[in-house]
């Protein structure tokens, strides 16, 4: 195989993956939505009518959350559910959230709060709220959302029509858009994460849930071992775990739940290196034993997610290559004459487009005016490819040389741009 | 309000540049689309386009444009076609149970914890829980104990 072949080859890949991918989710993303979405008559301002309301518990692991933690129970609290039970569970804050938490007792008798006697991590404070709960179906929330209040039913659609159904994960919106860091998470959510978890219901298993809004069914978790507390990202790893052992994970895009996510680089660089490091945590820990015949249907998500990690490193060594050739003459079959070919650019130029206007017809039901971020939504590609592109090349060595065991503690998240404190559910 | 879209918060300085780089990136972008604007320049006149991609490469642009749309369409064909099968192959047809709930006595193997300090934990409003290292659950009592 001469250099120049194989030269082509690496290009070709790196510049055409992402471009077919975009495509992947946005056919995915249309035909969801045709075909089931846009029939349903509901609306996450309406509670679904179901055959029966089993009983629900709201799972709240707290970790230092005394600024949110008022507003994220008042919200839980009011869901418009019949039968509930709302569990905070205070991981050993050393601020004032266990005193807040003892507080808003008095103010909402759904609540019931748990203490933590040391730090444990969420992982093992989702699992004293799995002991704690007296209900089979716990909705487990982050202790800086904001839970809408028809969500819980919606959740529970899912649950009570389909007995294989082990987890249901809602659909985070994101509420500090004060900067561009905001608003371009705002169009990541919508035009990407949204098209992507449709995608994959389609295909019929997901990546993973998105931890700040999840249904569970107590039993299937009980099953799999309850959340494993040495991975940095355990809605991953708990997604994983659940689709390995048969069970469905449903996307329910009326589940609104309200987040903060981090406006600073820093902020953002810690999480998303979190995120990409979990990734890398699952295929460790769960790929060999996926590549068995009865596991087949895991294998769509498990060959996506090794291709990406494999692309994060063909294209910082293309980069690389690139910026190097520009110093330095380059052997033909390592040179990287441009990162953008002509007519490439054209075609690129015209998918971020499609890929817009497709996410914008579609989240537009669960959140109007997000429109009004089309200016800043420019950014969002590049912005999610390098993203990803980075993190996890720098995540893959780190969760390769992490001790296995290793207790996985909280990071101090960046909440953003705050303004008023109180809101009103 | 829930949204908080407070851009005064920032300095405005961080707004400018923030603002800035977003024009340049859109900038970059209408970049993009320059063989696709000389085209349409040609057609009203200017032979740019000819001279500068069409020439140079034969009808190669084109076909490998063509090449793209096959390759989206055959792989929006394979989605749809499995989301089929699996809609005609188990629509209505649930193979496995959800089983029944997990046992109080499951829970406790598994998670290393005593009947009286599960049934603390359950009927408690207000509790605390201590773990050891291990994660087997050590103590639990009513937080009004603590004191604190």
């Amino acid at each position: 195989m001469d250099a120049l072949f194989f030269s082509n080859i690496v290009l070709d890949f790196v510049f055409y993956y992402p471009l077919f991918m975009a495509y992947l989710w946005i056919m995915g993303g249309v035909y969801y939505y045709w075909h089931w979405e846009r029939r349903d008559e509901g609306s996450p301002d309406e509670s679904p009518e179901l055959r029966e309301y089993p009983f629900v518990s709201i799972l709240i692991p707290c970790y230092n959350e005394e600024d949110t933690v008022r507003d994220t129970v008042a919200w839980a609290c009011a869901q418009r559910y019949p039968d509930y039970e709302v569990i905070a569970i205070n991981d050993g804050s050393p601020d004032r959230t266990g005193e807040i938490l003892e507080e808003l007792r008095s103010r909402f008798p759904r609540l019931r709060v748990i203490h933590h006697d040391s730090n444990q991590g969420k992982a093992m404070g989702l699992r004293t709220g799995a002991m704690a709960a007296r209900g089979e179906y716990l909705v487990c929330v982050d202790g800086d959302s904001l839970l809408a209040p028809h969500s819980t039913s919606w959740i529970m659609r899912h649950f009570v029509e389909g007995p294989r159904v082990g987890a249901v994960t809602g659909n985070p919106r994101i509420r500090n858009r004060s900067t561009l860091l905001g608003r371009l998470q705002v169009g990541e959510f919508s035009a990407i994460v949204g098209l992507i978890k449709r995608t994959q219901r389609i295909y019929g298993r997901v990546f993973t849930v998105s931890g700040v809004v999840t249904g569970i069914r107590r039993s299937a978790l009980h099953r799999v071992g309850y959340w494993s507390t040495d991975m940095v990202t355990e809605d991953i790893d708990i997604s994983w775990a659940l689709q390995r052992d048969h069970w469905d994970v449903r996307y329910e895009p009326n589940a609104l739940c309200w987040i903060l996510m981090p406006e600073t680089l820093k902020g953002l660089w810690r999480q998303r290196l979190r995120w990409a490091q979990g990734g890398v945590e699952v295929l460790l820990k769960y790929g060999s034993s996926l590549l068995q015949w009865r596991k087949r249907r895991m294998w769509g998500v498990l060959l996506e997610h090794v291709t990406s990690v494999f692309w994060a490193y063909m294209m910082t060594l293309t980069i690389l290559l690139y910026l190097v050739g520009l110093a330095f003459p380059m052997p033909e079959g390592l040179r990287v004459r441009t990162l953008l070919p002509e007519w490439y650019g054209v075609i690129l130029g015209f998918t971020c487009l499609l890929q817009f206007a497709v996410a914008l017809l579609i989240d537009g039901r669960y959140e109007r005016g997000v429109a009004r971020h089309y200016y800043w939504m420019i950014w969002y590609p590049i912005f999610f490819w390098l993203i990803n592109m980075v993190t996890t090349v720098v995540a893959f060595p780190k969760a390769l040389l992490k001790r296995r065991g290793t207790r996985a503690v909280w990071t101090s998240p960046d909440r953003g741009l705050r303004a008023e404190p109180a809101v009103e559910a | 309000m829930v949204i908080i879209d407070r851009p005064e918060l920032q300095a405005r300085w961080r707004r400018t540049v923030y603002s800035t780089i977003t024009l340049v990136a859109w900038a970059a972008w209408m970049y993009l689309w320059l063989p696709a604007i000389t085209l349409v320049a040609w057609f009203l006149g200017y032979r740019r386009f000819v001279g500068e991609i069409v020439a140079p490469d034969g009808g190669i642009i084109l076909r490998a444009t063509l090449v793209y749309l096959l390759i989206i369409g055959a792989m929006g064909l394979i989605l749809i076609l499995w989301s089929r099968y699996n809609v005609f192959r188990f629509r209505g047809k649930t193979r496995r149970g959800a089983g029944e709930p997990v046992s109080d006595r499951e829970m406790m193997d598994r998670l290393e914890i005593s009947p009286e300090h599960l049934s603390t934990l359950r009927g408690s409003n207000s509790a605390f829980i201590r773990y050891g290292e291990d994660g087997a659950v050590l103590h639990v009592g009513e937080a009004a104990d603590l004191g604190a």
